[in-house]
């Protein structure tokens, strides 16, 4: 890539993976004060049954100080849900915080969700703009 | 984060999701934005499960990009057994000036279940309808 100051180099796209069970997983761990961390895609593939109640699978970040769902799914009681979902983003993450696949309200009764993600670490300080 | 337009920088506004859990009626995920300003919708997902009533239900997303009507971006429909629904796409799209994104659930309410819905998108100055 250039700009008119020459040729920059832009940091490595890497993949993160983790499953999704009842206690949720760490997909990317903060990478250190003065880094963020740039989403490329999220993809989420799998099968599970709810218990009573709601259960939902989320790849989650960190924006502004606040939560983010980049990819959620609802799971509803004996409702089993079986599906991929995949999709390209350009999120960007407040400094030094991490992504998670995160699994709330009820728990699963059975089943998994496979989370992936594509992502770079980029030089940055503060929240994302 | 800069972009390059004929060698000359720019602001490109930064993009951000937003979540809603829904299965009935029509429910804002995105506000308007207010005067002079529009939603981009950079894509969108839903996912769930639930068991419709004896009637096929369409779930969707609502936007409003040319004039009074409002556009289905994405729609799925659902028949009349319990099942899991989930779909994603990418897109690039315009919305009216100071109008919202709203999931929809058309036809008969279901018995049970939730969908989770997510929109990704940006905020970007500029008046009237999409071009």
């Amino acid at each position: 890539m250039f700009n008119r100051a020459g040729t920059i180099t832009l940091p490595a796209n890497k993949n993160a993976q983790a499953d999704a069970t009842n206690a949720g997983a760490a997909l990317i761990a903060a990478p250190g004060a003065g880094l963020r961390i740039r989403v490329l895609a999220v993809a989420m593939a799998g099968t599970a049954t709810g218990a009573a109640g709601t259960t939902y699978v989320s790849i989650r970040g960190t924006q502004q100080g606040g939560a983010i769902d980049l990819l959620r799914i609802a799971i509803v009681g004996a409702l089993t849900f079986t599906g991929s979902m995949a999709m390209p983003v350009n999120i960007l993450l407040d400094e030094n915080t991490g992504l998670t696949a995160t699994v709330g309200g009820a728990d699963f009764a059975t089943g998994k969700v496979s989370c992936t993600v594509a992502y770079r670490t980029e030089a940055g300080t503060g929240v994302a703009p | 984060m800069i972009d390059l337009v004929r060698g000359r920088e720019r602001a490109v506004a930064a993009n951000y999701t937003a979540y809603f859990r829904f299965i009935n009626g029509n429910n804002s995920i995105i506000t308007a934005p207010g005067a002079g300003k529009y939603i981009r919708v950079l894509g969108m997902q839903y996912g769930g499960s639930l068991t419709p009533a004896a009637t096929q239900i369409t779930y969707g997303f609502l936007l409003n990009v040319y004039g009074t009507t409002t556009q289905h971006l994405m729609t799925t429909c659902i028949g009349v057994t319990p099942r899991s629904v989930y779909a994603s796409t990418v897109c690039n799209i315009r919305c009216k000036e100071n109008t919202a994104v709203q999931c929809r659930r058309n036809g008969t309410s279901p018995t049970a279940g939730e969908i989770d819905a997510v929109v990704h998108y940006r905020i970007e100055d500029g008046y009237g309808v999409g071009p």
